[in-house]
This record gives C-alpha cells, structure tokens and sequence, in this order.
C-alpha cells in the first residue's frame, strides 16, 4: 500500500466527514484530538445534519412498577446493530450516566432525550439531553411535588435546523387527564351518570418552549373516554402522538390541535386482548398489533379521515414457521395469556419492531423479514417487565448552543 | 543547464562522495525544475492561447531534461528520489484541452516520453481516470439515469487508497463534483472499519494516551459495536 506523503486537506476531510452517519463518527472522535476536535465543532455538525439522515440506533428500555410509586432507576440502552444478521446486539446500562442524578426518560426526538427526575425526589428536575455528546440542559420542575402525578406524560417536540446546527429551540408537552368544566346544555337528559359536577375527563396540554424559556397552558383540550396513556409520546410530522387505550390521541404542535383518532381495528373483533404500540416509519405513524391473529402493522394515510392502511401481516403460524429456534406454539400462550402477555411490541422504529416474547426480547425487521434475538429480559436488569417505557433512539450530533433561555447548558468531561 | 542535468544525474554518488551542503544544493536545484512541471490552471475568460503556449513550451523544455535523466534517475534508490522516481516508471499520456465548470486544462503535446508527466506529483493514470470521468460527464450531461450508473460504475472500480488520491487532485483542480462523489464513496468506505485502519489510512497519527482512549471508550461503550477488522 502505497503512503500518502501528503496530509489531507482540511476541506477535503470536512467532505467526508461530514457524510459518515452519527454513529460511525463518535467512534471516528477516537482517531485523534485534531478528528475530535473537527467531529465535535459545531461547523461539521452543521454539514453533517444537512448531507446524512437519522437512522434507528437502539432502542432505550426502562422498567416501571405499576402500583409502587418508586421509579426504577435503570435505564437501558439495547443497542440495534444496523445489518440485522449480525444478530448479538448489545444492552448497556451506563447511557445516561453524565447526568447529575438518577432519572427516568421521558421522551426520544431526533437524538435529543428528554427525562427527570427520579421519584421519590426532593427537588425535581427535568433534563433535556443528547447522550452522544452528554450535553444537557436542566429545566426547573413548574408543578407542584407534593401533588406528584406519576401518570403524567411529557413528550418532546424538536425539530433541527440543519442549517442552525445546534439545538436552538425544543418544546416539552405535558399532557393531563384533567375534569374540565364544560357548559353543558340544560336539556336535562341523563349526562348525569357521572358521579358529582358537570365535568367531563379531558386530556389538557401545557406546553414549554425554550425559546420562552416557560410554561403556559394550551386552549385546546379533548375528550378523554380513558385515562390510561402509554408516556411514550411520538414526535411525527409536528404532531405528537400517543397511545390512549386504543386510540391515538394526537396534538399538532404548531397550532395547538388535538385529536383523538379511533384504532385501526376495534379490540373486540379479537379474541384475546390484543397488545399495541405505535411508532414512527417512513415518516409516517404506524401501529402495530399483536394479537392470535398474529403480527399486523398499520400506517395512518389520513389523519382527519382516520385511514388506515395495512402495510404488514403475518399470522403466528407463519412466524413460527420461519423462526422455530425462537418460538414455538405462540398461538396458544397469545390466547391463553397467562402472567400477560406471550407477546408484547414494545416499539417500532423505521420498520424494526422490538417485542417482548416470553422471556426474551427480539427485533423483528418486517421490511426484510429478519427476526434477532436481542437480549433476555434478565440483561435488562429490571425489576418488572410488566408495562415497560420504551423509545426508539437515533443517534443524533446535535450539541446545544451555548445561551439557552431559562435553562443552563453542562457539558460532560470529553 | 548541461552541468544541471549532469549533477543531477549523479545525484546519488553525490551523496555518497561530496559534502551535505554540495548534494542538498543540488537536489534544491532538482526541485525547483520540478516546480515548473505543474499543470497551468487557467480561467475560461484569459487567453488561452497563449497560456497553452506558455505551458506547453515550458512542459517541452522540461520532458527534454527529464528524457535525459530518466534512464540515470530510474536507478535511484535514494530516499529523496521518492517522489520522483515513484512516477519516474509511468508514461507519459496525452492531455487534452477539457473545459470543465471554470477551469482550462492546458493542452499538452507529449512526444513519445518514457517517464511520466508529472502534474502535480499525481500519477498519469490517475489524471486518465478523471479525464474520462469528464469526458463521460459532458457525453452524458442530461440523462441523469446514465449518469447515475456510470458513477457508481466509476467509483466501484476504485480501490478506497486510489479514491483517496484522486480526491486530492480533484480538490486542487475545484473539480467539485467529482469531490462530492468521492466523498460520498469514501465516507461509506471508511464507515466499517477500524480507527486503527482509519489512522493508517489518512496518515494521521494517534495523540491521545492509551488511558484517555480507554476512557472515551467506556464513556461511549454503548454505541462502539464489534467493528470488523479490514
């Protein structure tokens, strides 16, 4: 191999650099402290985020007690490795360890991770991080900590601007279950099943903006007709979804507009309780449902006419067929449904499924038709696995600029 | 001019027998008739020419002193003979005239030289390979599917240290489209390997201290996954 007797060009490695996605360039910081100092410069991120896109990293898991209102403190990171035959992917628990305490995550969107926390807490916090250059921002906690509500869901709403280069503004949504007062007409028809006042179970929205740097309460509110939300809210599109029931409540951002959007399938054409998740593929929102049926994926075409398409079945049989050294005899433990769930989809990302089967966890490509183990639920190290947070996350470079309004920015030792 | 060409011949018993000042002034000497070889880079506006003229003259002169010196020189072994005698096995090729974006290749008239032109220190071959890049350029400008094909096609016949010279001379020359492809197709090169296999491959030495690399790695475990060594 012949030597190059000449150094490359500062431009010329700007070029290339700047085209080698996220993940490959953290590992690329280790070539020297010049590339590191190149890599981390705010000039290559810039370039970087206009010329590459984000690709599924891993998936964050974390395990959640149901009825203790004590957090579980272990956050894992089940890395996803990009050729799906590889197969041994790799869990760690150490991602967000620059943080200045234990936290609970409670959003993903485009690298940025947003989380607070750990309940019981003495004076909360919320973080808004990126893990791959363990910059942070700290918010204080706007609400009240005696009256703590552990259902509360935050999601994370962030768009970059490639040609910004840093984190320039993000918006935090709270959402609530809340008895709103509403006018109601006076016709005297019996809307008086419920129990005392004239209220009706509406889903509120208060909303941060960084810009702002506070938080004030959004008008719009929406019927709730159940309280359960999965705090697994997706950014799409502007829109943040989550999963309410069976239904998709969704709320547009910019304008301040909610929706709830009824399930592709009603639950009671299934036999068993069917298990549900959504996320984000192509750019669009996808639903997956487990069920006897077996494993169908829906994608939303329209959002007011609430269309949608099935881009994705496979019956259990079939599954089984093509994977016997995974599964066996799915069908009966999905309708049997002893301790839960055979079967549970934890998350969808870029149409790569992470579900729980029994005792391990899989990672399930649909689009090529590739089934991994990912890891045992005892690599999770988590103390439950019943009703887990999950997030796709995509390793993303973007640093936080410097003057963040109503906030302050730490950077980690690099 | 003859005592140049003489001296410089026998640069190698130079070295061996007469005083360091004496060699290094001749191999100084060697360098600055070296500079000359460089490849005129004339805008679209100026006259061309003339400047052709200038070059191509000046190119003459040149490949008539290196004619002489080659048959010696190619026997070098010296270390400083390095950049020279690595093309001094090449040949020469012909260059013509190409009016890509705002630059003029100068047309050079090579008679039958056994050495090689040397542009820029950059091999003949390699110059062959992005002239025909440009000719099909121009051949295919339009058909966008062809073109598309006939790059991948192009940098799929590239080894990745090929690619890398060729970047080099394409950034000198502004030729930004093909550095755009070339960055592209190294960017993918590089992604699967080693930092060692990176190091190595753009010369670039290792400043950190074991222990600090040991700490950027365990800081960063969880996204560092098995790379394949290559």
């Amino acid at each position: 191999m012949k030597r190059v007797d000449r150094i490359l060009n500062h431009d010329i490695l700007i070029e290339i650099l700047s085209r080698v996605p996220a993940k490959e360039l953290m590992s690329l910081k280790r070539v020297c402290k010049e590339w590191h100092r190149v890599i981390s410069s705010h000039s290559l991120v810039k370039a970087q985020l206009g010329r590459t896109k984000l690709v599924l990293t891993g998936f964050i898991f974390q395990a959640k007690f149901i009825w203790c209102n004590e957090d579980i403190k272990t956050v894992n990171y089940i890395y996803v490795v990009e050729e799906t035959t590889k197969g041994v992917s790799k869990v760690s628990q150490n991602v967000f360890d620059f943080l200045p305490e234990d936290v609970v995550v409670l959003a993903s969107c485009r690298g940025l991770v947003c989380c607070r926390s750990c309940f019981p807490f003495g004076k909360p916090f919320i973080y808004v991080c990126n893990p791959s250059n363990r910059e942070w921002v700290k918010l204080e906690w706007p609400w009240s900590v005696s009256h703590y509500d552990r259902s509360m869901a935050l999601a994370l709403a962030f768009d970059f601007d490639p040609s910004k280069g840093f984190v320039e503004r993000f918006k935090l949504v709270r959402l609530r279950v809340e008895e709103v007062q509403v006018e109601m007409d006076e016709e005297g028809e019996g809307e008086e099943e419920e129990e005392e006042e004239e209220g009706e179970l509406c889903f509120t929205f208060d909303l941060y903006s960084s810009e702002k740097g506070s938080w004030r309460k959004s008008n719009e509110t929406c019927q709730s007709y159940c309280k359960l939300v999965n705090n697994e809210g997706l950014y799409i599109g502007g829109v943040l979804h989550w999963l309410n029931g069976g239904r998709v409540l969704t709320f547009d951002v910019e304008n301040e507009l909610s929706l709830l959007i009824p399930a592709p399938v009603p639950v009671s054409e299934f036999m068993a309780v069917p298990e549900f998740c959504i996320g984000e593929s192509e750019g669009r929102l996808h639903y997956v449902v487990v069920s006897e049926q077996g494993v169908h994926v829906w994608c939303l075409e329209d959002y007011y006419e609430y269309n949608w398409t099935i881009v994705f079945c496979k019956s259990l049989e079939e599954i089984e067929g093509t994977w016997p050294q995974f599964f066996m005899n799915l069908k009966n433990h999905v309708l049997e449904r002893v301790n839960g769930p055979w079967v549970n989809p934890l998350a969808f990302k870029d149409g790569v499924l992470l579900m729980n089967v029994c005792v391990n966890l899989y990672l399930f490509d649909i689009k090529n038709n590739k089934m991994v183990q990912a890891c045992t639920n005892q690599d999770l190290k988590s103390q439950s696995m019943v009703n887990p947070i999950v997030f796709a996350h995509s390793l993303s470079l973007v640093p936080f600029s410097a003057a963040e309004k109503g906030a302050f920015v730490s950077h980690g030792l690099n | 001019m003859a005592e140049a060409t003489e001296s410089s011949s026998s640069q190698t018993l130079t070295l061996k027998r007469a005083g360091r000042l004496r060699a290094e002034r001749l191999i100084a000497e060697r360098q600055r008739l070296k500079q000359t070889l460089t490849l005129k880079i004339v805008k679209r506006e100026s006259d061309e020419s003339s400047s052709s003229q200038t070059a191509e003259e000046e190119f003459k002169k040149l490949n008539v002193k290196e004619g002489e010196d080659s048959n010696k020189s190619s026997r070098k072994d010296g270390e400083k003979s390095k950049k020279l005698s690595k093309k001094e096995e090449e040949e020469a090729t012909r260059i013509e005239v190409r009016t890509v974006d705002d630059v003029t290749l100068v047309d050079v008239h090579g008679e039958n030289f056994s050495d090689v032109v040397q542009v820029d220190s950059v091999s003949s071959h390699l110059l062959g390979q992005i002239l025909s890049y440009f000719a099909e350029q121009t051949r295919l400008a339009g058909e966008e599917d062809d073109l598309k094909k006939y790059e991948e096609e192009f940098v799929a016949a590239l080894s990745l240290d090929e690619m890398k010279e060729m970047i080099i001379t394409a950034h000198r020359l502004r030729m930004r489209k093909l550095v755009l492809l070339l960055s592209r197709s190294i960017a993918n090169g590089i992604r699967n390997k080693t930092v060692e296999f990176v190091r190595e491959f753009f010369g670039v030495v290792n400043d950190y201290t074991p222990d600090e690399e040991e700490a950027y790695r365990k800081e960063n475990d969880w996204v560092f996954e098995n790379i394949e060594e290559n």
